[in-house]
């Protein structure tokens, strides 16, 4: 069908007689399969790069281990002489004085006690501190965020100048670690940050606060400071500690707190109650949560149901059952629960599950509703 | 003679520290790096002490407590483990594990403990 | 006759040239968003201190939800890794989809199951629940099993969103193998963001050949086959290159049904899986981005470039035909349903730009591949094909899709880099070169045979027969 020579022919053609979409096709081809060229060259490199890294990493972690063990625990070791030639041999680029700072940040996760010092006077005598204040000083949020984590984990102090403008970063990150850097090293308030934060705080944040709170070694924060916080996320965040550290003093405000406007924090104030259980107040809640009840949303009814099976008796749930409306099936269903709850034995139906097209005649209450 | 302690954990710098203190405090240290290695040395030579993390690769601190504590009952047992949570703590006990070190830990502390429970082994041979 | 063929030579290069141009730009675009994406995320997870969270009592709890279907083979050991997962308060609920084997009875023997007469809400209407099943056995209370007649998968994850507990479900196909912190890595979207999320994915990686021990992936292999390491490179392109960059530009379509979270109020909202189509992932995003946009509330949907989730991929042809049909279907199906939001600016880059990219990329790429591939059939047999045209269109296409599988696999090197011996590199590079002529005429074989199948109403689902994870180096004759 097509001789070899019509190929040829063509083959032999100028590439200026070709039509332009061909020509165009020819230089694409070429500008692909150089880019292609380029990319292998890229991964064999980074390849390369990282395998070199690694090795360097690795050598220089088993050096660091003994380094500082021996500085740590060998009292022939000199201490001074070492540290200076290590500087010098060892930590050469800003890779070596990275991996340094991992290993470092190793030791300091796994001891305390006298250690925990001579792994902060390691760390100072490396030159690590020159290094990480510089990365301060950059404007890569990730630098920044590396170096106050690596500070605060040591408990090494720096100039406040250098951590304030961080907490209204516009980086998560970059956020966390600033609180975190300023709650490790204050003495007197360590939630003082959150009267300068101008973003909500994020259940992460809440998480890592919560966490590093509990070795803050300063008297607890009195959280009743921000429960009127301009950001709900701080409200409710303190309102779970003031339960978490069983702030009873702070009771009232929560009761209060139940019938605050915003919904979110009229659950809180739930939950916190509920997960105190100060046998004095319970009954005042259940009062209160009754009576909001029938003008609550469905997520906060859920609430007040469980609440009522968690604290509350069955003559409870009796006040709320005429308010659960016919088409609130998933209300309808929690109170089925809960009656089943408070009386095991009466009311075992066989295959109880409710579908939503409203097959309320067969909910049987032995109380009757 | 030399008293022997099987030093399992996962963490080099850890292993490190520990067979450098221990090794500083006159012991000799053996050294597994997981749970598997662990019963194999068990199994070979015969140690004083057994200090030991809850979390490692394959065989869990559990299971190897459980194990030691069925065919190697007079070995003492020290934990050696991040764990914070009271109920971790009191099932290693309910194990029978003689101590429980928390991480971060410090070294002369746990130089003393080691000390104190090896001696107490050697009260329940001289009891038997 | 020269003239004539000239013409038409003209005018379908014309129309070949502005479709490339198209894929050309898409293409670029992704690369270099997904470029961006990836190293944020990056430097976003440079701390290695997650130990915080593992003990916090502040994490929402989770409710992870697997459909099983026939797989009494693996369903065991299955479980008993998903029960592993490292998170501080989670259930695991199996989903027996009317199976005809021992899987029920194996799980109820196994984990000493008892009928549990348990009250719950039917958010969505399913196929009948037999029965619900709790363990006596305090080390297992964590998991429940749901016995359902048989109504498919998108009907099993009804069942189960009616019946799980949690706020947040995590739903994965039962086989896949799971990181220990898979949860907690794919629930930190939820947790770190001022906007409402919806739904978090994570990629897919390939797990024939790996070796694996206690349904964990001790040593990351390469696969022997071709035809699975062909499915690597598409993994990457479709997981490190497309979805990471809509991700940046918050456009993502599709979380995969084997491993996705949701926001359980929001897919009960959205009336949850649609049993009527056999892309029921991608069609419940599709419609919980639907329903977030049309109440104007904002939200968004994130994707964790991690390898968390490892799945077995078709080792055959068959097999794997039978995949992409059911994904062409699928595909369509929701591009079908929700045809009002192509072009459509009031759905923003979901109308303007995700929608027309799965029309054109998804759907009509590999038609409009067929039709050229006909046309130059056509050629051939009367002659007209100018072979040395037709090489340089071939170079064309030939050195686009290299580059564009070298762009992924660079992106591997430069993110997670799991293949990590040099042989390994070498072999996917290979395969790199090959894949564009063996394999991809295959697929997209498999994806106009959907088209035909969906225009002759075809719509049962593509059974996979697994080869047991449990013993990867068996592999189907």
């Amino acid at each position: 069908m097509v001789s070899p020579i019509y190929l040829k022919m063509n083959l032999a053609s100028d590439i200026h007689e070709l039509p332009p979409i061909l020509e165009i096709n020819l230089v694409l081809t070429i500008v692909f399969f150089v880019f292609t060229l380029l990319l292998i060259s890229l991964i064999l490199y980074l390849r390369v790069h990282k395998n070199i890294a690694n090795r360097r990493k690795e050598k220089l972690d088993l050096l660091l281990i003994d380094f500082i063990n021996n500085y740590l625990f060998n009292e022939e070791f000199n201490k001074v002489k070492e540290m200076a030639v290590f500087k010098k041999r060892q930590l050469k680029t800003s890779l070596d004085k990275r991996v340094a700072i991992s290993q470092i940040l190793v030791f300091a996760e796994n001891l305390k006690g006298e250690s925990s010092a001579v792994i902060q006077e390691i760390f100072l005598g490396l030159g690590l501190y020159h290094f990480l204040i510089s990365d301060l000083k950059k404007n890569a949020w990730f630098k920044k965020a590396k170096a106050l984590f690596v500070f605060y984990q040591l408990n090494i102090k720096i100039p406040m100048s250098l951590v304030e403008p961080s907490i209204n970063s516009s980086r998560n990150e970059l956020r966390q670690q600033a609180f975190l850097y300023l709650l490790h090293s204050s003495t007197e308030n360590p939630l003082g940050f959150l009267d300068k934060i101008n973003t909500p705080l994020t259940l992460w944040e809440q998480i890592y606060i919560k966490n590093a709170l509990k070795s803050y070694k300063g008297n607890t924060p009195d959280f009743s400071r921000w429960i009127d916080h301009k950001f709900p996320s701080v409200a409710i965040f303190c309102m779970k500690m003031i339960a978490d550290y069983d702030q009873f003093e702070h009771i009232p405000l929560l009761l209060k707190l139940l019938n605050h406007e915003n919904p979110e924090i009229r659950q809180q104030a739930i939950l916190s109650l509920r997960d105190m259980e100060i046998s004095e107040t319970l009954e005042v809640l259940l009062e209160v949560l009754i009576d909001n009840f029938p003008n609550e949303n469905i997520v906060l009814k859920q609430e007040i149901l469980k609440t009522i099976g968690k604290i509350g008796l069955e003559k409870h749930l009796q006040a709320v059952a005429p308010f659960i409306n016919k088409e609130d099936g998933i209300l309808k269903v929690e109170l089925q629960r809960l009656d089943r709850y408070f009386n095991p034995k009466s009311s075992k139906i066989e295959n109880t599950n409710y579908t939503n097209n409203l097959q309320s005649d067969t909910i049987n209450m032995s109380h009757g509703t | 003679m030399k008293k022997k302690i099987l030093v399992i954990e996962d963490n080099p710098m850890v292993v490190k520290s520990l067979e450098f203190k221990l090794l500083k405090e006159g012991y000799d240290v053996a050294i597994a790096m997981d749970g598997r290695s662990a019963m194999q040395q068990l199994e070979a030579t015969n140690f004083d002490l057994i200090l030991t993390d809850l979390m490692l690769p394959f065989i869990s601190g559990s299971q190897l407590i459980e194990h030691i504590k069925k065919n190697h009952p007079n070995i003492p047992i020290i934990v050696l483990s991040t764990a914070t949570q009271e109920d971790i703590i009191t099932d290693a006990f309910n194990m029978g594990v003689d101590d429980f070190i928390t991480k971060p830990f410090s070294p002369n502390e746990l130089a003393l403990r080691v000390k104190r429970s090896i001696g107490s082994f050697k009260n329940q041979l001289s009891h038997k | 006759m020269n003239i004539n063929f000239f013409e038409i030579i003209d005018i379908a290069s014309l129309l070949f040239l502005a479709y490339g141009l198209i894929i050309l730009t898409g293409y670029v675009f992704l690369a270099i968003f997904s470029l961006f994406e990836l190293r944020d995320y990056k430097r976003k997870h440079n701390f290695k201190d997650e130990v915080a969270l593992l003990q916090s009592s502040h994490l929402p709890k989770i409710s992870v939800l697997a459909p099983a279907y026939n797989e009494e083979a693996n369903v065991i050991e299955n479980v008993k890794s998903l029960l592993t997962l490292d998170y501080p308060s989670f259930e695991i609920v199996i989903i027996n989809d009317g199976s005809s084997d021992n899987t029920l009875r194996a799980l109820v023997s196994t984990f000493d199951l008892f009928l549990d007469d348990m009250i719950y809400f039917n958010h969505v209407s399913t196929q009948k629940v037999r029965g619900v099943y709790s363990s006596r056995n305090k080390a297992y209370k964590n998991l429940k099993i749901i016995d359902k007649e048989n109504g498919g998968k998108a009907d099993a994850l009804n069942t189960g969103i009616n019946c799980c507990n949690h706020d947040i479900v995590c739903c994965i196909d039962v086989d896949c193998i799971l990181e220990r912190d898979a949860l907690l890595k794919l629930v930190k979207p939820f947790l770190n963001n001022t906007k409402k999320v919806i739904a978090s994915g994570g990629i897919i990686r390939v797990a024939n050949s790996c070796i694996i021990e206690d349904g964990r992936i001790i040593e990351v292999r390469l696969p022997d086959t071709f035809i699975a390491r062909a499915q690597i490179l598409e993994y990457f392109r479709a997981f490190l290159m497309g979805r990471m960059a809509w991700s940046r530009v918050d456009g993502l379509l599709l979380i995969s049904g084997a491993f996705g979270m949701f926001d359980k109020k929001i897919v009960i909202e959205a009336g949850g899986y649609n049993h009527n189509t056999v892309g029921e992932d991608m069609e419940l995003l599709v419609r919980m981005r639907r329903l977030m946009r049309e109440q104007k509330i904002p939200y968004t949907v994130s994707f964790v470039p991690d390898p968390l989730c490892w799945t077995e991929v078709p080792q055959s042809w068959k097999v794997l035909h039978r995949q992409r049909n059911r994904w062409t279907r699928g595909t369509i199906e929701t591009l079908d349903l929700h045809k009002k939001m192509i072009f459509n600016p009031k759905y923003g880059v979901l109308g303007l730009l995700s929608t027309p990219y799965w029309m054109f990329f998804e759907w009509l790429a590999p038609i409009i591949e067929f039709f050229g591939i006909l046309f130059l059939i056509f050629m051939v047999i009367f002659g007209q094909l100018n072979w040395y045209v037709f090489l340089i269109f071939f170079g064309v296409i030939y050195s686009f899709s290299i580059l564009f599988s070298i762009t992924a696999l660079f992106f591997e090197e430069f993110s997670f880099q799991q293949y990590k011996k040099p042989k390994y590199m070498i072999r996917l590079l290979r395969t790199a070169l090959l894949e564009p002529i063996l394999y991809h005429p295959f697929v997209m074989w498999a994806a106009v045979k959907g088209n035909i199948d969906l225009i002759r109403g075809k719509t049962t689902w593509g059974k996979m027969t697994r080869t047991g994870l449990s013993n990867p180096t068996k592999t189907k004759p």
